[in-house]
Order: C-alpha cells, then structure tokens, then sequence
C-alpha cells in the first residue's frame, strides 16, 4: 500500500518540474502558435453565419461549402487545444531549441541527450516502477527522457521506435512486446546510428544489434519460488504451476523453478503446468479445474502475482485457503496484503526500479566512451511477509 | 480559407445537387476542404516540433504506420456505409497473420511461400467475411452479433493455432512487402530510403476502392442499401450479393492487411491487432462517414486515418504522456462524432 502510494505521487512530480524549467523558454513560443490557431478556428467557426444570408441562393455547392467551415473550424479549435495542451507538457531537450534564445540557452540545451523508451505495458505497477527508476537516474545525470507506452502491441512499439528516430533521439531503450517480433524496429534504430538498450525483456530476435540488456535474473527468481514453496510443504507434496509459456522471463522462471526443486526437493512433484495467460481471472478457472482433477494438490506456483492472485480466489471458494501453500511472482502491493494476511507463502520480488536506474547507468557509460557489458542480472530477492 | 477553395470551383446550375455529379462535386469540395484545411494545422505543427514533422523521413513514417488502419478502415468504410460494422477485423489481422506465417514455415521456398501465404490470407480473410455477411443477409441478424461472434472466435482459432506462440517469418519477399522500399533512386532525392511498400499498397487499395465506390454501379448500390435498404430491395437491386459481398470486402482487406505487419514484424503473433477494429472504425468516423449508412468516403477515411495516425506521432515527437495519448484520441472522436452530427442538423434545416 505504501509503496503504491509512493510511486503514484512520484509519477506527477517530475513533469511538473520539467514543465516549469522551460516555460521561461518555451511558453512564448508555444502560446503565439496556439493562440494563431485558436484564431484560425474562430474566424472559421464565424464564417457560417454570413453563409446564412446567402441562402435563397443555396446550390449544392454552397450547401458542401458551408459543411466544410464548421469542420474546419472545430478542429482548427481543437487542434490549438491540444497544442496548447501538449506544448505544456513538452519537457526539455525534447527538440532543437527555438530560433532566436540566447547563446547559453542554445548551447545547455545542444549538449543535452535525449533518451526515448518505449515501454510494453505502463499500466502494469512493474513498469510503472521501471519508469520512475529510469526517470530519477536520466535526472541525476542531466539527460532528457520521455516514455512511450506500447500498449501491448508491437505493432505500435515499432512506431514508436520510427517516432523516437524522427526526433533524432540519442539512445533507445525498449521494453519489447514481442521477444522476436522487436527486431525490425531495433534494425531501423541500428540503420539510423541510434544504441539500442533493451531492459526486463530481452530481443530473441536474430537480426538487430544491442548495446547491453538489464533484466532480473529470473531463473534465479524461479529457484527462490521454488524454495519458498519447498519449505513451506516440508519437502513433501505435489504442486502445479501456472504458466505463461509464450513469455520468456516466465520460461526462465518456471526453468529455475523445476530445477531448484528437482536439486533441492525430490520429494515434491510437479503434477501439472497449465497455461493462464498471465491473467487473473483466467487463472482463477484454471486453479478450478485444478481442484478438481488434483483434490489433494499441496502447492502452487504462479508465474506472476495475477496467476497467484487467481489461485487464491479459487482456493478462497473451494474452502482450502492455508491447506494450499501459493507461490507468485513480483511481490506488487495487492500480493504484499495476500502475503502479510498469510493467505500466500511468499513471493520472489523483482526490482524494477533498479533495472531501470542500471539501464540509463549502461547508457551512461556508452555516452561516455566506455562498453557496458551485454548482459546485466538484476538479482531477485524474496518477500514473505511485513517486518515487524 | 475553406470559402477561397469553395469559390475556385465553379458553380454548378440549380439543379445539379440532384444529379450524381452534382454530389460527387459536393463531396469533392468538402474533402478539399478538409485537406486544405489541414495542410494550414501541418505548417504549424511542425514549427512546433521544430521542423521534425514534416521532415522527408518523418513523413514517410505516418504513411508506413497507418497503412494498416488505412486499409482495414477502407474495408470497414464500404461495411458501415450499409450501415453495418465489422468487429472482426483485429481479430482477423491476428489469425491471417499466423496461418501465413505457418503457410511459410511450411513452403520455404521464396516465390511459392510468398504466393500461397497471400493466397491463404487474403482468401482466409474473405472467407471470414463471408461467415460474417451470411446471417446477416439470410436471417437478418445484426452485423453487431455476428462479426463479434466471429472477433472472438478468430482469436481463438490464431492461439489454438499457434498456442500462443509467435511464428517467425524468414521469407525476404514476404518481408519486403510489410517493411521494403521501393525507388531508393528517387528517395536518395529527397534523402529518405525510398517509397515504403505499405504506403504504396494502402494507396492502391485507397484509389482503388474510391474508384469502386463512386464510378461503378456496385459503389452506387452499397450507398442506396444504406440510405434505404428496402427502397433499393423494390428499386431492383441484389441487396444479398452487395451486403454479402461488403463483408467479404472488409475480411478481404483485413487479410492483406495482416500481411503488411507480418511482414513489417517479421512474424505472425496471435495477440497482434487487439483493438484494430475500432481504430478504424475511429479512422472512417473522423473522416465524416456517417454510422446510420448512407454516407460516406473513401476519401474521407484515408484523411481519418492520416489524422489519426499523425496525432499519435505528432504526440510522440512532442513527448505527450502516453495516458494523455489516449484522452486525446477519445476527444478528436468525440469532436468527429459530433461535426457529423451538427452539420446533419444543420444541412436538414
């Protein structure tokens, strides 16, 4: 709950303190644009009414006439809105300076570096957390950044990546969709000179350079489930894991998680792995049939904290809430309250605002000459439970 | 501004608005009007994104990246004119995607690979239209229910096939079509790699089926189906074929636009196109098609798509919050929505 809070208020800070540093610069600039188009669609929006008059003589044309100076007008109207709106918000470095600023502005603002990411999902707290990482340390070194968000779609992120060249960005880091599909957008980055970093997932995609990837270490993650699960049943039972097998962080995962309990727990079964799409409700009907085919299931392993949550309202109906030990995966706040209500045994916890301070680390040092290294593990830790 | 243009077009007699020419006129002047209109905002903008909009590279970015709602929008414009929609078109981009990756991992082989994959996606494609269009002709069910029934189960088909896995591409042809560019000679001109392949399509669909639309006497039969259906069913005209043939058109589409981002992606994911059905529809909305049938353009769609997919990029390159993204979007629809509204009114009083 807490950390919740935390991030929520975090998130709105920084844009305002980016808009305030350059609404000195930038404001003047915008605000004759904006108020030109605002009057571009007012004096559109007036010529209707002298149409009026004319209208004993209306022939069709006049009729088409008259339709095209009200959607003119509305959107000339709207659109200075929105400029309005986004020339508001624009942060610094985010293009060129204006024509005409003095030569000390002019200079700070070339040497600035402009970072774009594009993120594959900012409504998930894992990246929201990433972002707020990424976003404290590109301010600790002076670099402008700005966030895109994928929204689960490729397809979009490889737009994105095309948007950050256009704008001349010096460096890319990508969160990808699609492990495989990402290569093309991170070719187009390579053909245009822009380094590409990539962070949580990485690009299984054969063609497209790297400069260095940042993600959890989440074999390691999948054996601290593993051993998390394994102590509390004792050693002894059977368990099922819900999967997400398309994803290859949860591959790792679940790899590190058969591994640990194969070494360390031989006496603990895997009985069944069934995909749940990483989705909650899904994995709740998953978890039903479950309960049905395996009535004397000890454990579970969900591949991340919607899987577990999912387990635990099914488990919650059927009435076996404590006798089924569950596992997830992240640690976000609604699994923290599950945790600290001992209805979950615990959960590995990622890190994500390190992965995101280590990636524009990685950035800083390509900007400085050095070569960071191609692979940085991110090592996972556990949470069972508030300290007291 | 609109008024300069308006008046530069000569003023036809009294009783053209009654004749079909009169009205493609009307309809000219009024996309004209719109473009005009929008080459004034563009200026702007781009002193506003200090010269990063319009530059060369950038511009062939929009084209590339609203092709694929271009098209689908296309397909869906000849759908809602006869005041139908199509909701399955997303979900259609995911299973024709698959079945043609899978087609290629399949046929290695360049030329046959590429050829059979379009042959399945485009022929996929129409087939799902034709699922759609049938009970809507036949029994008369809303195109509502049963392209939403068809959303759902071509998603489910395109995980069932793949079990959630994405399929790679390795066919240069296929590839080339989704991200190549043709006449480098003539970009190297103006300093970009060339034409993209998927500009080039969408604007060959675009003309194409603005062609169909207005000179041929189907175009003419799916405007009357939608302005009257039983009008037209007395006047003689095969309702059956032509609402079935919408439909088919659509999922037609809906396969050849698969085929730009596979190739653009290099893969065919099953999750790919969620939510493309109502972009588009956003796309022939903005562009002044009305959703009660009847009316609309091709032409005003491709200028809905560009809009859309230039405030997405133009949000980019500003650096607007992605959550601000989409309350812009919401509220340009909104806006489009209610032009077409007001000027309804407007027109009939």
């Amino acid at each position: 709950m807490e950390k919740l809070k935390r991030v929520k208020v975090k998130e709105r800070v920084p844009m305002r303190a980016q808009c305030s540093a350059t609404d000195s610069k930038e404001k003047p600039y915008m605000s004759h644009l904006t108020l030109g188009l605002w009057r571009f669609g007012r004096a559109a929006a007036r010529l209707p009414r002298t149409g009026l008059s004319c209208r004993a003589s209306a022939s069709p044309f006049r009729r088409a006439a008259r339709s095209v100076r009200r959607p003119s007008a509305i959107i000339g109207i709207g659109l200075a809105l929105i400029t309005a709106a986004c020339s508001a918000k624009q942060p610094p470095g985010g293009a060129q300076p204006p024509a005409g600023q003095t030569a000390a502005g002019t200079a700070a603002n070339q040497n600035q570096k402009t970072i774009g990411v594009s993120i594959q999902d900012l409504q998930a707290q894992f990246y929201v957390a990433m972002e707020q990482g990424m976003r404290d340390e590109a301010k600790r070194y002076g670099y402008a950044i700005t966030f895109a968000d994928a929204n689960r779609d490729q397809a979009r992120q490889t737009s994105q990546v095309e948007d950050f060249i256009s704008k001349r960005v010096s460096a890319i880091v990508l969160a990808p969709v699609d492990s495989k599909a990402v290569g093309p957008a991170i070719v187009e980055a390579n053909n245009a000179g822009i380094p590409v970093f990539t962070a949580d997932i990485a690009s299984t995609a054969k063609e497209g350079t790297v400069v260095s990837h940042v993600a959890s270490d989440n074999v390691q993650g999948g054996k601290v489930a593993a051993d998390l699960l394994g102590a509390a049943l004792g050693g002894q039972g059977t368990v099922a894991i819900i999967d997400q097998p398309e994803v290859t962080s949860v591959q790792d995962r679940v790899k590190g998680f058969r591994e640990e309990l194969a070494a360390k727990y031989p006496n603990i079964t895997i009985v069944a792995d069934q995909p749940a799409g990483g989705d909650q409700g899904q994995a709740a009907t998953v978890m039903d049939n479950l309960l049905q085919t395996y009535p004397n299931l000890n454990g579970v392993f969900g591949i991340n904290d919607n899987s577990a949550l999912g387990a635990v309202s099914a488990v919650t109906v059927a009435g076996k809430l404590g006798k089924i030990k569950i596992v997830g995966y992240d640690a976000t706040p609604a699994a923290r309250a599950k945790i600290d209500a001992g209805e979950m045994v615990g959960d590995p916890e990622q890190h994500p605002e390190e992965i995101g301070r280590l990636t524009i680390d990685q950035i800083h040092a390509y900007f400085t000459g050095h070569t960071p290294p191609k692979v940085i593990a991110v090592p996972v830790g556990a949470y069972t439970g508030k300290k007291s | 501004m609109a008024r300069e243009q308006a008046q530069a077009v000569p003023a036809p007699d009294s009783s053209a608005h009654r004749t079909a020419s009169g009205l493609r006129r009307a309809a000219l002047v009024r996309t004209a009007g719109l473009v005009v209109g929008l080459a004034v905002i563009l200026a702007v903008l781009n002193g506003l994104t200090h010269g990063a909009f319009l530059r060369p590279e950038n511009v062939i970015n929009v084209l590339r990246q609203i092709a694929v709602n271009a098209i689908l929008a296309t397909g869906q414009t000849f759908v809602i004119i006869t005041a139908g929609i199509d909701l399955s078109v997303g979900s259609l981009i995911a299973l024709t995607g698959v079945l043609m990756a899978g087609t290629m991992q399949a046929h290695p082989a360049v030329a046959t690979g590429m050829l059979l994959a379009v042959a399945v996606g485009v022929g996929v494609g129409a087939l799902a239209g034709l699922v759609n269009g049938w009970p809507v002709v036949k029994f008369g069910l809303p195109p509502f229910i049963t392209t939403l029934a068809m959303m759902l189960m071509a998603r489910g088909l395109a995980f069932l096939y793949t079990h959630g896995q994405p399929i790679e591409i390795d066919n240069s042809a296929f590839n080339f079509a989704g991200s190549g560019f043709v006449l480098p000679s003539l970009g190297r001109f103006i300093g970009i790699p060339g034409i993209p392949m998927p500009a080039l399509v969408m604007l060959a669909v675009v003309i194409g089926a603005h062609y169909v639309l207005t000179q041929t006497r189907f175009g003419r039969y799916v405007y009357a189906i939608g302005g009257n259906e039983e009008a037209a069913r007395l006047s003689g005209v095969g309702v059956f074929g032509v609402k079935l043939s919408v439909y088919l058109i659509s999922g037609a589409l809906a396969g050849l636009a698969s085929l730009l981002l596979a190739g653009r992606l290099n893969a065919g994911i099953p999750q790919s196109g969620q939510g493309y059905e109502l972009q588009c529809i956003a796309a022939v909305v903005v562009g002044g098609t009305s959703l009660m049938g009847g009316r609309g353009s091709v032409g005003g769609t491709f200028v809905g798509a560009l809009l859309i997919g230039m405030l997405y990029n133009l949000m980019n390159l500003l650096a607007v919050q992605s959550y601000a993204q989409d309350v812009v979007l919401g509220a340009v629809i909104l806006i489009a929505v209610l032009l077409d509204q007001l000027r309804r009114q407007y027109l009939t009083s």
